[in-house]
């Protein structure tokens, strides 16, 4: 006899889109975002919440989506690497990362712009230890950290006003 | 990663019903806060979920001389507290090393301590500042001692039918201070040992009592009591501590594993003995 799960209805918001979909128990808010919803923006590398490259935004904060229960997701605002960009074109963040190329393999990038840009949203003006310590979940394995550190604090100037 | 065996989730808006499930459940069950460590590996044997995070239990509040803080607060939460911040130091200091921040906010104090690993952040502090832990039941609410609730790795007295609610710390007077340090491979790494320290101090700034407890060295935290008795008196100092703190081995029972070896371990308490007893003392001097 094989044992059908029991599906459960989940309701969130992904990038200001309401969405409702029937899950398993034990699926991950990584996995409904990648295979339901078709958001592979978000990465899934060690799948057990080491590496990072899954990070999206849950109400506000950053989060590790390959270790978010996707029923502990029902009701919340979520925000992926899809949804940073906007109709003016890239985030400053996204900006920074081209412009200093902060980027090699890319496999990390967008949950190290996911943290960071939960770090720019609730504080403006980082120090370079608060952004190395809201990146410190984020593992890069091609070259490192300097350039995205730089790239985020550019961008924390860039919003603020600052001419550069 | 996906629980493959996962049946069925719970996610109550209250105790009293999160209690009716846990009771009335008859497979493999298991209490989430965060999630975060159990989702960390496919639990095969795990049939059903029960998420507390719905049921009020992240808070932070004054009582009548002791600080309540729910099982499901967040250690972010416990980092933008400046109540815990001022009082309790040493927890502080341990939330601020849990993990990663991306961790810190949703993995909860509570459940380090379901979690009852030998190297839980969260745990030394309770022995040091002297917690009790509650724990409520349908019928009641039992308040344990730390020292009673761990039974070994990844062992604790929780039973079927009882959920940890908050944990409950004393105020202190006078003068005191406390401190938390941990060693670990890198940053988001578990400890590889870990201590926390409470100090009082007299008007002469002497050390009057004394509570010391290590992590991730022995089968649960374990209290240093002969350190403890034996920098009574002392204002910290750095030489009369190096003697001093070789009391802690007689407490520790280390193992080697992937993050280190026992001996190193064993030379390190020591290290880290005299490092937090020395900043809770001047934390308790106002330095």
């Amino acid at each position: 006899m094989i044992l059908m799960s029991q599906k459960y209805k989940v309701n969130f918001t992904v990038n200001g889109d309401q969405y409702e979909r029937y899950v398993e128990a034990g699926e991950t808010l990584a996995s409904v975002l990648r295979v339901e919803l078709g958001l592979t923006g978000t990465k899934v590398g060690c799948d057990r919440g080491d590496c990072g490259a899954c990070t999206v935004i849950m109400n506000g904060k950053a989060v590790k989506s390959c270790i978010i229960p996707a029923l502990k997701a029902d009701g919340a605002e979520i925000q992926t690497i899809e949804g940073v960009a906007d109709e003016n074109g890239l985030h400053p963040i996204q900006q920074e990362f081209v412009e200093l190329a902060a980027v090699q393999c890319g496999y990390c990038t967008p949950g190290l712009i996911m943290a960071s840009k939960a770090l720019l949203d609730e504080n403006k003006n980082p120090t370079e230890e608060e952004v190395r310590e809201a990146i410190g979940g984020n593992i890069c394995r091609c070259t490192g950290y300097e350039k995205p550190v730089q790239a985020i604090l550019k961008a924390a100037k860039k919003l603020n006003g600052e001419c550069l | 990663m996906k629980q493959s065996n996962l049946r069925e989730y719970f996610r109550p808006k209250t105790l009293d019903e999160a209690l009716s499930i846990l009771n009335s459940y008859e497979g493999e069950i298991k209490i989430i806060a965060g999630g975060t460590d159990m989702l960390a590996d496919d639990h095969k044997e795990i049939e059903a979920l029960l998420d507390i995070d719905q049921l009020g239990l992240n808070y932070i509040e004054k009582a009548d001389g002791y600080i309540r803080i729910g099982s499901a607060t967040t250690y972010t939460e416990i980092l933008n507290s400046d109540e815990i911040y001022e009082n309790f130091r040493a927890i502080w200091d341990s939330a601020s090393v849990v993990a990663d921040k991306s961790i810190r906010n949703i993995a909860t104090i509570g459940g380090n301590l379901g979690s009852a690993v030998p190297s839980g952040d969260a745990i030394p502090p309770l022995y040091a500042l002297d917690a009790t832990l509650v724990i409520k039941t349908t019928t009641e609410e039992k308040k344990v001692k730390p020292e009673d609730f761990f039974t070994g790795p990844r062992k604790n007295i929780l039973k079927k039918g009882e959920i940890l609610k908050e944990i409950q710390i004393p105020y202190s007077d006078g003068a005191f201070g406390s401190d938390f340090e941990k060693i670990a491979r890198n940053s988001v790494d578990l400890a590889t040992a870990n201590i926390a320290v409470f100090v009082k101090i007299d008007e002469d700034k002497k050390i009057s009592d004394a509570r010391i407890a290590l992590g991730a060295v022995a089968p649960t935290v374990v209290r240093a009591d002969k350190l403890e008795k034996a920098v009574i008196g002392t204002k910290a100092e750095e030489e009369k501590l190096e003697e001093i703190v070789k009391a802690v081995e007689d407490v520790i029972s280390p193992i080697s594993d992937v993050r280190s070896s026992a001996d190193y371990r064993y030379k390190v308490s020591r290290v880290i003995a005299k490092r937090a007893i020395m900043k809770a003392y001047d934390r308790a001097i106002g330095k």
